[in-house]
């Protein structure tokens, strides 16, 4: 009976880890040589509906986006911006369509974002917290 | 015949653009053009004897689909890291015939991150919705409030703009003054162009939306009244100012203009200033906003009367300043000072008559004329809606809108109507938007 009272208060964790692992977490990323240590959540959604277009020295920001409808740029985009999918599609079509704005880059996935972020002091992105690896520094952990 | 000439300037206009892109393949290769679009398709049903200016179209009538379709297709490329070029061709459908536009098409220079310079052809700012009047899916109605939007220069113009954003702590500031040529537009009811326009647009970007401004001066614009033909001088202002906010999931979005016309040489009108104005309350559930809005618009016409207008046409005729010759410095006097009484006396019908400057049965129609108005115009209205929408996000791109509209004019006016409307219309919409 004890081992099988232990056994649940074992499991149980670990069973809530399991449906949790679906989301990890996401972490915004940018190029190891970028001055930025941390970034406000402010910022980034500032950054990401071209409000903010340039770091703190000066140089421009290249924000790296997500394929439409793929979940990670679903959940980046409600815990950011605070705003869903067609939201953000109805602000940009304001933008794109009167000349005034261009939208992040669209890439393939996490792996395609690290490649380029890596390859550009200017890139920013967010990927899945599992994808981290040195190639890249995570300056914000979104939860 | 002139709307086609149009057209081919424009597209000889987006020809040169694009073979300017085509000359440099070394730099198209580094930098792909991108190509957007948009469409959208509508039906429109309910109380349609009297077709009405919707604000960008004429709608209604027994034709009810195709009163709102539209296709936009937008090429951009960056010719270097500070110059770029974008072109927009518009096609639309209104009722039996399709226009093809070349709506946008220019070189935009950004020397900084914070200053970009237009140059070509861009869309004129007047209203919050105006620049992208036709992206349905950027916006929740089915159609921006005809009150507002309509009776307002709505077109493309040949000139220059800048972009200016001042950052303001967390919050942007971006101002947009430009000038330039108006062409030809009939969506105040007149055919207008100008050879100068200046404006200025201010946006205040903050936390929860936006907040907006503008001030639009045009000088010295020609043009004609297509029921006469007759060419007139036009000057006018406006001033708008606008708000389009969210908290949280309520939706707020409210916009006011005032305008006045100045017209010298246009019979009936010589001066027209108006207001007008809507609210718009949405909330958001999951991909359904449903919402409801209240527009009006109001405006005064010192409008002369038909009977100034008949008196004016047969005094400016040679043929009557010869008669007025043949008669005593008494009578010419009576005749000036009250013309409707001296009318009535049988020697002047028959003098009039006889020397082929009025017909009997024109003579007979003065009296009658004193109290009569001349039809209204898109310029002159006085109408109120109200509206309730309901808009769903059916896939990712796409919306699907919902509206069902009550329309009164009000006092003698027609509201936006072409012919007298019943004393309250209703519409209900469904229109299709999606962007890709």
């Amino acid at each position: 009976m004890k081992k099988f009272i232990v056994s649940i208060f074992i499991i149980f964790p670990l069973l809530f880890l399991g449906s949790a692992s679906s989301y990890a977490g996401l972490v915004v990323v940018v190029h190891p040589a970028n001055s930025m240590q941390a970034i406000s959540k402010e910022d980034l959604k500032r950054i990401y509906l071209s409000k903010k277009k340039e770091f703190s020295d000066g140089s421009l920001i290249s924000p790296l986006d997500h394929p439409k409808d793929s979940e990670t740029k679903k959940t980046f985009y409600k815990k950011v911006v605070g705003k869903s999918l067609s939201q953000v599609s109805s602000y940009w079509s304001r933008l794109i369509f009167t000349g005034k704005g261009i939208p992040p880059r669209v890439m393939r996935g996490d792996e395609e974002i690290k490649v380029w972020v890596a390859g550009h002091p200017e890139g920013i992105g967010y990927i899945n917290k599992k994808s981290i690896d040195d190639s890249v520094k995570v300056i914000l952990t979104i939860k | 015949m002139r709307k086609s000439r149009r057209k081919n300037r424009k597209f000889l206009g987006l020809a040169c653009g694009l073979s300017l892109l085509a000359a440099t393949p070394v730099q198209a290769l580094e930098n792909p053009i991108t190509i957007n679009g948009f469409a959208s398709a509508g039906f429109i049903t309910g109380d349609l004897d009297a077709s009405f200016y919707s604000g960008t179209d004429i709608i209604g009538d027994s034709a009810t689909f195709g009163a709102d379709n539209t296709i936009g297709l937008q090429i951009f490329s960056n010719v270097n890291d500070k110059v770029s070029f974008t072109g927009q061709l518009l096609a639309k459908g209104v009722i039996d015939s399709y226009s093809l536009d070349a709506h946008w098409a220019f070189v935009d220079y950004h020397p900084r991150s914070d200053l970009s310079i237009r140059a070509g052809r861009l869309v004129l700012p007047v209203m919050m919705v105006s620049e992208f009047v036709d992206v349905g899916y950027a916006y929740p109605w089915a159609r921006p409030p005809m009150e507002v939007y309509s009776g307002i220069p709505l077109t493309s113009y040949s000139g220059i703009d800048m972009l200016y954003t001042a950052h303001i702590g967390d919050n942007n500031l971006i101002i947009q003054p430009y000038m330039g040529s108006i062409p030809a537009s009939s969506n105040i009811g007149l055919d207008v162009k100008t050879d100068l326009g200046i404006g200025l647009n201010t946006t205040f970007q903050f936390e929860y939306g936006f907040l907006r401004a503008h001030v639009m001066q045009v000088k010295g614009v020609s043009g004609s009244d297509p029921s006469t033909g007759s060419g007139f001088i036009m000057d006018a202002q406006m001033v708008a100012i606008g708000a389009d906010l969210e908290f949280g999931n309520v939706v707020v979005i409210s916009e006011y203009i005032k305008k006045e016309f100045e017209f010298t040489g246009l019979e009936p009108f010589s001066e027209v200033s108006g207001e007008a104005g809507y609210l718009t309350l949405g909330y958001r559930m999951g991909k359904f906003l449903p919402h409801i809005t209240f527009a009006s618009g109001d405006n005064d016409v010192d409008q002369v009367s038909a009977l100034d207008v008949a008196l004016g046409q047969m005094t400016a005729d040679p043929d009557f300043l010869a008669y007025m010759g043949t008669l005593s410095p008494a009578e010419q006097q009576a005749l000036a000072a009250d013309p409707i009484a001296a009318l009535s006396d049988p020697a002047v019908q028959a003098g009039l008559v006889g020397a082929g400057i009025v017909t009997p049965s024109e003579l007979q129609a003065f009296p009658s004329l004193a109290g009569m108005q001349l039809p209204p115009s898109p310029l002159a209205y006085k109408q109120t809606s109200i509206t309730l929408g309901l808009r769903y996000e059916m896939l990712s791109n796409t919306a699907l809108k919902l509206e069902y509209q009550e329309i009164e004019a009000q006092e003698e006016s027609w509201g936006l109507f072409v012919s007298e409307p019943a004393d309250k219309v209703k519409l209900a919409s469904f229109v299709i938007d999606v962007t890709f």
